[in-house]
């Protein structure tokens, strides 16, 4: 047994390793100054069992109290014990779906226990944390701890966290897991909640904001400096969050790979023995892809994407601060672990010999970097505002997608001539069930389903329609400047329309209140094209032959030059089917070719827009140029005076062919 | 003896002497068809006619627009039990043409209306019998099939790379089309056999027709893959002439029509002449067989020496 005495000793040399690691580390730092606020930072050992799927791990967290206040309790994440049983919010939620993977019941469970906690000195306080429910107080949900100090955090007081756990992982299951000897490693340690004091994000009172683990819910914490150092046996090819900057064989047969990272809010690592290891540099930033052995093909396709991202986001936000990003193509039945965003890390998805025509490893590839910027570095609070980061992921996907791989008229799909546009896919997702949510919205109160729409694709189709409507380059304005002002920060809604408000010099939120905040559907539809005929007597001498139309009947005597010419008394009525109101131009075609580009503020239910001219409207279009993309039916946007029935022949014609095979191929078993 | 290849060459032969009787099952496909997809053209009348969308999509393919259409004016339709139920429907004609079909080669008969539905007429209660006990067949492929499937999940459940889940799967539907032809060509045969020998016992002609199948089985699967080659040539000449067509005019969308309909058409010569090259096989086929004396078959070999030579 130890004494009180020789506890501190211990306690003692701790620190000074501690002090004397940090300022080794001091040696490798990333960056001369601190980007971010550094509130949590995490110094965590762990070894992976490979037979168990075991990690058992130490973690010093060095926690600031940022906030004015004295705060009595301690909230971490324990997100791996979502997938500890069936009780769990996230598996009551889910039903053990998650994406396109299951969970497995037989064995592939998850969990973390703390084995030990300290805070301050050496006392195990394990015996005071229970688990808290802040959500929905499902008493089987342990995803959250709580842990009630005898002394409070000061304001501004730094403390320094000890634990000791372990933790089993899943079979790959929502984001991560193992299968065989793939291993993907996130949401795997103890992790502080953010406190959040009066006045920061939507807090009125000091509160900690340490969500439980739901299904449609990603992630929220603190910036900080991570070092990691992951024990393991060495034939395995390791990648995480960071810079590797060292890698040591031990005596019992393992290796230990050491990982740092500065101004991140999340680590999580990969480790396989089959990975092939692809490298790449984009200006600064050393891009490494380890890739399936049998995904060879497509490392080019990673790496062409990854390339389109960092140059787009580059442009359009500002600069990657980070030296290095890690691209990890997961196992086969890893699949549940793809299309996930860590800092610096990301993992995408293929599989085997998929067609160029299908962009899934490009669409997965800008989409998951685009998170390093939209999540990673605008750190929003994925619980209560998943559109910041998926919206605004989606959005610059969509534009990447459909600016570098649509050329050919399907920027994700283009196999066998039928062409989609990444755009055009949110938006069939999008106008299905346009009125049934609202962006703004807990991630987790979302019905199935509609977390996908609401948080990803109405948001990017409402910034398409917004940057359509303000244009390109004051678009890119905003978005740099939301970038400068809340990059390593925890940016809201708010800050959000603020920054647009500010960029335009303009009061946006007649916009955002209909749209962010409200169910409503857009909706501008022709609703009628009329021509009237009419005469009309003209004297005088018609040398312009523009003065007489086709339909022009001229009526003439030797002694006379009066003309009776035939004009129309037109009128299309343009209205507003849905509530939002959204200012549109209608574009009128005449008979003789002419057009006119009219304006309407779109707030009155319809207009009537009338003309008296020698031509008759032959088609009226709201917003021609196809550039609401939050409108939710294009079919009701255009009439024409006559009927058109060309593109019926093409379509009925192809259909007709395709029931004559089924028909057919029907036929063969007679 | 006869070869694979002359039996090919009849067959195809066959088929267009009775061209008539092509165009006629042709036109009945395309009627079906064409009914199927009365709720389409309503939907694309009602969606389509006044709209700047339909300019749209003449262009080019446009999802957006599309889905619009669908969910605002298709809604309702139900176009997989449509084209299940006419499925359904077009199989059991086909059921009876087959029928005609065998009646008009079997008695040397040129295309007549009357002599091809006294055929059907015929023939289509043993026929049709003969296609339900196919079902049972049928079954029973998809039921090794799925057998099958269930012994290499137990192997590839586990399999760490997309290698053999991929390569088994691709391999089990190959070896379950192969079942399915098996399966086709047992009721192809047995339908001859019941037009050629004038046979009512179902159970019995199958039974013997396996038995003729499998004794001359290098040369019948040899037959009805020339079939299916010629059959996938087609298709691809077809899918190489789509290619050349951008649809986006009256005339272009006139040849497109125009070109499906004589794919369509060349598809149904093809399974026309899958039962005339087969009864041709039949017919002159010396492999002594039961159901067939050797003196009719040397009869039958004369009658066909004697029809070359002319």
């Amino acid at each position: 047994m130890i004494s009180i005495g020789g506890v501190m000793k211990l306690h003692l040399i701790l620190i000074l390793i501690h002090t004397l690691m940090l300022s080794l580390f001091a040696q490798t730092k990333m960056f001369e100054k601190p980007l971010s606020p550094r509130l949590a930072n995490y110094q965590i050992d762990v070894q992976l069992n490979t037979k168990t799927k075991k990690l058992t791990a130490s973690e010093i967290i060095t926690w600031t109290n940022k906030s004015g206040d004295y705060i009595p309790d301690l909230r971490f994440h324990m997100y791996l014990n979502a997938f500890k049983n069936e009780q769990t919010t996230f598996m009551k939620e889910s039903g053990g779906r998650h994406r396109t993977s299951s969970l497995e019941r037989n064995g592939g469970w998850g969990w973390t226990q703390i084995k030990k906690i300290s805070v301050r000195d050496d006392v195990d306080l394990v015996e005071d944390i229970r688990y808290i429910q802040p959500d929905d107080g499902n008493p089987g949900d342990e995803t959250v701890v709580q842990l009630m100090l005898s002394e409070p955090v000061k304001p501004q007081e730094t403390i320094k966290i000890y634990i000791e756990f372990e933790a089993k992982l899943p079979r790959v299951f929502a984001r991560t897991g193992y299968k065989g000897d793939y291993f993907l490693v996130g949401q795997w340690f103890p992790k502080i909640g953010v406190y959040e004091a009066a006045g920061d994000r939507y807090a009125t009172a000091g509160q900690w904001n340490c969500h439980q683990f739901h299904a449609n819910s990603e992630f929220f914490a603190d910036f900080g400096v991570y070092d990691v150092k992951i024990t393991l046996p060495p034939e395995y090819i390791v990648g995480a969050t960071g810079i590797r900057v060292a890698e040591k064989n031990n005596n019992d047969s393992t290796k230990t790979v050491h990982y740092y990272c500065e101004d991140v809010h999340d680590f999580a690592w990969t480790a396989d023995t089959d990975f092939t290891i692809v490298e790449d540099e984009w200006e600064h930033v050393k891009i490494k892809y380890l890739v399936q052995p049998l995904h060879g093909y497509a490392a080019h396709r990673y790496v062409d994407a990854a390339r389109v991202a960092l140059e787009y986001l580059e442009e359009w936000c500002g600069t990657y601060p980070y030296p290095i990003l890690t691209i990890v193509d997961p196992q086969f039945r890893g699949s549940g672990s793809g299309g996930m965003e860590y800092p610096t890390f990301i993992t995408a998805g293929t599989i085997w010999n998929l067609p160029e025509g299908i962009k899934l490893a490009e669409e997965v590839t800008v989409h998951e970097f685009a998170h390093n910027y939209f999540y990673g570095l605008l750190a929003s609070n994925e619980f209560e505002e998943a559109w910041l980061d998926e919206g605004m992921t989606t959005y610059v996907e969509l534009k990447m997608m459909d600016t570098y791989y649509g050329k050919s008229g399907g920027s994700v799909i283009s196999l066998f001539g039928l062409n989609i546009m990444d755009t055009q896919f949110r938006y069939i997702f999008y106008r299905a069930r346009a009125k049934r949510d609202l962006i703004f919205k807990n991630s987790w109160e979302y019905g199935r389903g509609d977390y996908g729409i609401f948080s990803y694709s109405k948001p990017a189709l409402m910034m398409l329609t917004l940057e359509n409507y303000v244009g390109p380059e004051k678009m890119k304005k905003i978005m740099r400047e939301y970038f400068r002002r809340f990059k390593f920060k925890h940016p809201t809604t708010r800050d959000f329309i603020e920054t647009f408000n500010d960029v335009t010099g303009q009061d946006y939120n007649w916009f955002f209140d209909q749209v962010i905040y409200g169910t409503d559907a857009l909706d501008y539809a022709i609703e009628k094209i009329s021509n009237t005929r009419k005469s009309e007597k003209r004297n005088g001498v018609f040398t312009d032959p523009t003065l007489l139309p086709d339909t022009t009947d001229e009526v003439s005597s030797s002694n006379d030059s009066t003309k009776v010419i035939k004009t129309y008394a037109s009128e299309v009525i343009v209205s507003r089917e849905g509530e939002v109101v959204f200012p549109v131009e209608i574009l009128v075609e005449f008979s003789d070719g002419s057009r006119l580009t009219e304006k309407w503020d779109g707030r009155e239910r319809y207009k009537l827009l009338t003309y008296d001219k020698d031509a008759r409207v032959i088609s009226a279009q709201v917003d021609p140029e196809q550039k609401i993309w939050l409108d939710v039916n294009f079919l009701n946007n255009g009439k024409t005076a006559q009927k058109i029935s060309a593109p019926k022949r093409k379509y009925y014609s192809r259909f007709l062919f395709w029931v004559q095979n089924i028909l057919h191929v029907m036929s063969i078993f007679s | 003896m006869i070869s694979i290849w002359k039996a090919y060459k009849e067959g195809l032969n066959m088929a267009w002497q009775h061209k008539k009787m092509v165009f006629l099952i042709y036109g009945v496909n395309l009627f079906l068809a064409y009914i199927v997809l009365i709720p389409i053209a309503s939907m694309m009348d009602k969606g389509l006619d006044y709209t700047t969308a339909a300019g749209q999509l003449l262009e080019a393919f446009d999802i957006s627009i599309f889905s619009a259409l669908w969910t605002e004016y298709g809604n309702a339709i139900n176009l997989v039990g449509m084209i299940m139920s006419f499925s359904v429907i077009y199989l059991i004609l086909n059921t009876f043409f087959a029928g005609g079909i065998f009646y008009l080669v079997n008695e040397n008969l040129s295309f007549s209306l009357k002599d091809f539905l006294i055929g059907c007429v015929i023939y289509f209660k043993r026929f049709l019998k003969l296609f339900l006990v196919s079902l049972l067949f049928i079954l029973m492929a998809i039921l090794v099939y799925l057998l099958i499937s269930t012994i290499l999940a137990v192997f590839t459940n586990d399999s760490l790379t997309e290698f053999w889940p991929f390569t088994l799967f691709f391999i089990k539907v190959f070896f379950l089309i192969c079942m399915l032809a098996l399966v086709n060509m047992f009721f192809d045969y047995a339908k001859i056999l019941i037009v050629y020998n004038d046979f009512y016992r179902i159970y019995k002609s199958l039974k013997d027709t396996m038995m003729f199948v499998i004794m001359s089985m290098p040369k019948t699967i040899g037959l009805y893959g020339l079939y299916f080659l010629t059959a996938s040539a087609l298709m691809a000449i077809y899918l190489f002439l789509e290619s050349l067509f951008n649809v986006t005019g009256t005339i272009s969308i006139f040849l497109f029509f125009l070109l499906s309909q004589i794919y369509i058409f060349t598809r149904v010569f093809i399974r026309i002449s899958f039962f005339t090259g087969q009864y041709t096989y039949y017919k002159y086929s010396n492999t002594a067989m039961p159901g067939m004396s050797q003196e009719m078959l040397d009869d039958a070999v004369r009658d066909y020496e004697a029809r070359v030579k002319d």
